[in-house]
């Protein structure tokens, strides 16, 4: 089996200063500085092979970028082994970075004062790549991203989505064998992001490159990576197949209930009445949303509808959202 | 070495650069007013006579000449080279097979393309009104041209190693700030090196500032024996490898402590 990424045992630990508030405490820093060790990334370990798409997951603080960072070559572990492409990333050997992309979503490597063009051929340059197959990508990138209308343009006077995909396209006109994605539809509209992620993977299909995406749009990984990577507090929590992990985490209903006006403290007496398996995922006004065990389901409705006054009742599957973040909440048991 | 890529890095700082033209200029002008206001303070000072052997017009010379050598080694690329690697926008020049230095020398370059003919203007309007008498020689010329570009080599280098302080420190700025004020002491700025009282002038010769402007200056101004040359150019030399060793231990250990925040 052939691995692209190899991840061995990868940890990262920061020192960060820290005081306590106040100006008496920032004059008692000046004299003696006091560090706190943060372990954002703790013995993680996983393979990738050749053409995949993995989907890299977890809350905000996780360990995520840090990791894709530490494969990219931008920072140095504490330890721990990785090779991506056969390199080890943070020796940053030029035929190493030849071969990579990151991608992130408030990344800069257009000049804000040059066209995307002239941006792009200094790209080409830098990477040394042949004129002929640079023009050959480049023209698949401007139709594939629909970038024709934008090459003219100075990098300043392009929208948020126009420069997402002119960045987008800079960090891929080498035709990497390895991407990472770090956030690449942040902040972009829903049209933008549909567009981006159906290129990530039509360009997967053409270039058989393999990709490393964070996302904290589900739709992303949902739409893209079979595969998901989730990490939480630095440790990994699962790798394997989205669909598995929506099953372990899910042996719960959604019960959605609209009910009638003015019924507020009837539902707070009905719902005390449950058991913890019955959790309150949201209560805005008359709607309500319930998480219960699929087992206890139809008696928990039942009871409800005798209850309450019910206008409405729906049950359904969790949305991949929502079995996240109960994984985010909950952590884990495999 | 990828010269490809660093000549197209430079090509395209170009490109950015002369569309804001004014505002360089603008920098430009900040750069000479210091030495202008040093000028005219000497020149009032000599009046008719002589300050230390300094007449009226070789002060004028000697400030004009230094101007023109100030912009010429003005590091300016190390002021953002520290931002960069503050805010975490580093990690875009990390990313490419192309050592991030290129991105600094393609700044200054770039900078110096549009400067230098805004303040070689100046310098000549300047000469055209102030009307010192000054003949150059040749030989003079010739030596100058090394000393110059040894000087630019480093003055960048010095400041672009404090600058790369920024992955230990986030006001890594501030030791800048401190090379600055001591180039502006001891390279000649304030007064000529041989003006400065004695315990400062031996400071200035052991220093690596006066080999960034008073050592261009007196080469061109022919006030150096062939020993003072031979020293003086074996100085910059001596300097130049101890802010290359500086450098590299500083960029290789740096690298280790980068955080790459935010991007």
């Amino acid at each position: 089996m052939e691995y692209q990424i190899q991840v061995q045992s990868l940890t990262k630990f920061y020192r960060v200063p820290e005081r306590d508030p106040g100006l008496k405490e920032a004059l008692k820093s000046l004299a003696r500085r006091r560090y706190r060790e943060v372990h954002a990334v703790e013995d993680v370990s996983f393979s990738v092979q050749s053409g995949e798409m993995v989907g890299f997951i977890g809350p905000n603080g996780a360990g995520k970028t840090t990791t894709l960072k530490m494969l990219s070559g931008l920072l140095y572990p504490t330890s721990g082994e990785a090779w991506v492409n056969g390199f080890i990333p943070w020796e940053r050997r030029a035929p190493f970075l030849k071969t990579i992309a990151m991608v992130m979503g408030n990344r800069n490597s257009l000049t804000w004062e040059n066209t995307v063009l002239d941006s792009f051929q200094v790209l080409g340059e830098i990477y040394n790549v042949p004129r002929r197959e640079f023009q050959q990508t480049l023209d698949d990138l401007v139709d594939l991203l629909e970038l024709k209308e934008h090459l003219g343009k100075m990098a300043r006077n392009l929208s948020l989505g126009e420069r997402m995909k002119c960045e987008v396209a800079a960090a891929l006109l080498h035709r990497p064998r390895v991407i990472f994605m770090d956030e690449p539809t942040l902040g972009l509209d829903v049209t933008m992001q549909i567009r981006l992620r159906s290129f990530i993977a039509e360009y997967n299909r053409r270039n058989a490159a393999t990709i490393i995406l964070t996302s904290h749009y589900m739709a992303d990984v949902v739409t893209l990576c079979p595969r998901v990577i989730l990490i939480q507090k630095g440790k990994l929590l699962f790798d394997g197949e989205l669909r598995r992990l929506a099953s372990l985490m899910a042996p719960f209903k959604l019960v959605r209930m609209d009910l009638g006006e003015g019924e507020g403290q009837v539902v707070e007496a009905a719902l005390s009445d449950f058991s913890t398996d019955v959790v309150v995922l949201e209560h805005i006004g008359q709607h309500i949303v319930l998480r219960v065990h699929r087992d206890r389901t139809s008696a928990v409705t039942s009871r409800l509808l005798n209850q309450l006054p019910l206008v409405d009742i729906t049950i359904e599957d969790p949305p991949i959202e929502a079995v996240i973040d109960q994984v985010y909440r909950e952590g884990i048991d495999t | 070495m990828n010269l490809r890529g660093g000549w197209a890095l430079i090509r395209r700082l170009w490109m950015s650069y002369t569309s804001s033209r004014a505002f360089f200029w603008i920098l430009a002008l900040g750069h000479l007013v210091g030495p202008l206001i040093y000028m005219f303070a000497w020149i009032t000072a000599a009046g008719q006579g002589l300050v230390s052997g300094y007449s009226r017009d070789e002060f004028i010379v000697y400030y004009l000449i230094l101007i023109f050598i100030q912009e010429f080694t003005y590091p300016v690329s190390n002021w953002t080279v520290g931002d960069f690697i503050r805010m975490g926008m580093f990690s875009s020049w990390l990313l490419r097979p192309l050592h991030p230095i290129y991105e600094a020398i393609g700044t200054d370059l770039a900078l110096k393309v549009v400067n230098l003919p805004f303040t070689g203007l100046v310098v000549i309007l300047l000469g055209l009104i102030l009307k010192p008498e000054v003949s150059f020689q040749l030989q003079d010329v010739l030596l100058f041209i090394p000393a110059l570009i040894l000087g630019y080599m480093l003055r960048f280098l010095l400041a672009y190693a404090l600058a790369l302080m920024a992955f230990w420190s986030s006001r890594a700025d501030a030791l800048l700030r401190l090379n600055d004020t001591l180039l502006f002491l001891f390279s000649g700025m304030v007064a000529p090196i041989m003006l400065l009282p004695d315990g400062l002038r031996q400071i200035a010769m052991i220093l690596p500032y006066r080999y960034m402007l008073g050592f261009p200056i007196q080469v061109l101004t022919g006030a150096l024996s062939p020993t003072e040359l031979l020293a003086g150019f074996t100085g910059q030399i001596v300097w130049l490898l101890v802010a290359f060793l500086f450098h590299q231990i500083v960029w290789k250990n740096g690298l280790r402590h980068y955080s790459a925040v935010g991007g």
